[in-house]
């Protein structure tokens, strides 16, 4: 599929087309509202209402579409996603324990000042926790094997999870909507700081910029070990900075939206349709698609909200799963026929 | 809350009035640009059990939205009490805490009765209640009614037993 050779006019190229098309999608999602209402917002609280939700979507899906492309690259397994390693359970799990008045201590003590350590950034220490105990059991004398790395991120996943309905039962948290049960899906987060939204923002940018850089290397990476090795690719070296970056810009995704299905994994596969395989092409368009998909679901998920149709906010996460899952499907089964 | 539930009922037994519609959805899930829309006067937070940095939390949600005029008003009310979405005997505490919140002018604090105490004999295990509407002839006292179990098994033993509101504000039409 791949048609010319790959240049940094090029990149910029596409970059500056990503960044055209998806500014031009968000704007679209900013004409519509959860209250039925379309066109431009009169009311200057409703604009910057939508303003902030469109951007903290196009940022979101941005991180993890990019983030998947890096997973499935270094992984060589087109079924990874960025949750693969844990980092979202771990997110969600710490992000319940921070409401338990358990934790009223411990957050007081680490935030200080009588503040609390946000919810947030309780949820990006958790990943962190989370995919740092991934790596140390599937790491043997420094080395990381993808099959082992799945297995393992399988596993702590599992455990995240079943912890997380542990304390559920035992805290008996009435079933209210909003509760518990609602950090399971991923929806985006109303209630954040500008401080969380920013921190986020940069972290998913500089660890942007690191995928990129590495993203030469990827490409080569998509061959054997020993293949990678031949063209000069340390291959293990660049195994654990990809995932580590990866990680780390999942990580700041899931804490400002808990794990929002299938973006990660759809978006790096549509932009291969149109690309190829090359993640250096990969990843800008990749990131785009993410943006302008995230933003684009989420104002969807808003025009079902009108109070006429169900009166509830969906999460966004519902939508990007109950659409992304058949459109996947799809995708898979229209290869397989041509094959 | 939408209407058609306990919870709306208490509402309006305490002289609230919901923004929401009757027939709405229970327990809709409304995102911010939808309260701007609804401009609730007061707005009643239940945090039932709720940790301090939740509170913080939901002090910080509000906050984010100055034009809804609760805000503007400073009538956001955080309530903390454990019982406040159970349907069971605190149901009219439950609405007292309502009405205290929504009229502090008033000097007249609502009547309650808890609506357990009505029927019920001392010497019933709890696990026989057999619950029923309420019913009154009473006009100064509203009733409200919720869905409750029935059990149908021991109730020609123990006999039906009240678990409603019953909750009176001493001069309604002031609400």
């Amino acid at each position: 599929v791949t048609a010319s050779r790959w240049s940094p006019a090029r990149l910029a190229i596409s970059i500056a087309l990503g960044i055209v098309v998806s500014a031009i999608l968000a704007t679209l999602c900013l004409l519509v509202g959860s209250t039925g209402s379309v066109g431009w917002p009169a009311n200057r609280d409703v604009l910057s209402e939508r303003l902030d939700i469109v951007l903290l979507a196009s940022l979101v899906g941005a991180a993890l579409a990019s983030a998947g492309v890096v997973y499935q690259a270094i992984l060589r397994n087109p079924l990874a996603d960025p949750y693969l390693l844990g980092v979202s359970t771990g997110a969600t799990l710490f992000a319940y324990l921070w409401e338990l008045p358990a934790a009223t201590a411990l957050l007081a003590v680490i935030g200080g000042q009588g503040q609390y350590l946000g919810q947030q950034a309780f949820a990006f220490l958790g990943a962190l926790v989370s995919v740092a105990i991934v790596f140390l059991l599937a790491s043997r004398r420094g080395r990381l094997e993808p099959v082992t790395l799945l297995l393992v991120g399988v596993i702590v996943n599992a455990v995240n999870g079943a912890i997380f309905l542990l304390l559920n039962a035992v805290v008996k948290d009435p079933a209210t909507p909003g509760g518990p049960l609602a950090l399971l899906v991923g929806g985006l987060q109303q209630t954040l700081p500008a401080g969380h939204r920013l921190a986020a923002a940069v972290c998913v940018a500089i660890g942007w910029a690191v995928m990129l850089y590495l993203a030469g290397a990827l490409h080569a990476a998509g061959l054997s070990d020993s293949e990678a090795s031949a063209l000069g690719v340390r291959i293990h070296r660049l195994r654990w900075a990809a995932l580590v970056v990866a990680s780390l810009v999942t990580a700041a995704a899931v804490s400002v939206s808990g794990p929002i299905g299938f973006v990660g994994l759809i978006c790096p596969h549509l932009a291969r349709l149109a690309v190829g395989n090359d993640p250096r092409r990969l990843l800008p368009l990749a990131t785009a698609l993410g943006a302008g998909l995230l933003a684009a679901a989420d104002a969807a998920a808003r025009v079902l909200a009108r109070p006429g149709a169900a009166g509830t906010t969906l999460p966004v996460g519902v939508l990007t799963g109950l659409v992304g899952g058949p459109f996947f499907l799809l995708l898979l089964l229209r290869g397989r026929n041509e094959r | 809350v939408g209407g058609d539930n306990f919870m709306n009922d208490l509402l309006t037994i305490a002289g609230g009035e919901n923004v929401l519609p009757d027939g709405s959805e229970s327990y809709p899930a409304i995102d911010r640009e939808q309260l701007i829309a609804l401009k609730p006067e007061a707005v009643l937070n239940l945090l039932p059990g709720a940790s301090p940095q939740s509170q913080q939390k939901a002090q910080a949600f509000w906050a984010a939205a100055p034009s809804v005029p609760a805000i503007q008003n400073g009538r956001v009310y955080y309530l903390t009490e454990d019982y406040l979405l159970w349907p069971g005997m605190n149901v009219g505490n439950v609405a007292e805490r309502f009405a205290e919140k929504l009229h502090p002018e008033s000097q007249s604090r609502p009547s309650t009765r808890n609506a357990a105490s009505l029927n019920r004999k001392p010497e019933e295990p709890q696990r026989h209640r057999v619950t029923e509407a309420c019913l009154t002839s009473d006009p100064a006292f509203q009733i409200s009614q919720f869905n409750c179990w029935q059990d149908k098994e021991h109730r020609a033993s123990t006999g039906p037993l009240c678990l409603c509101a019953s909750v009176a504000l001493q001069n309604p039409e002031a609400a």
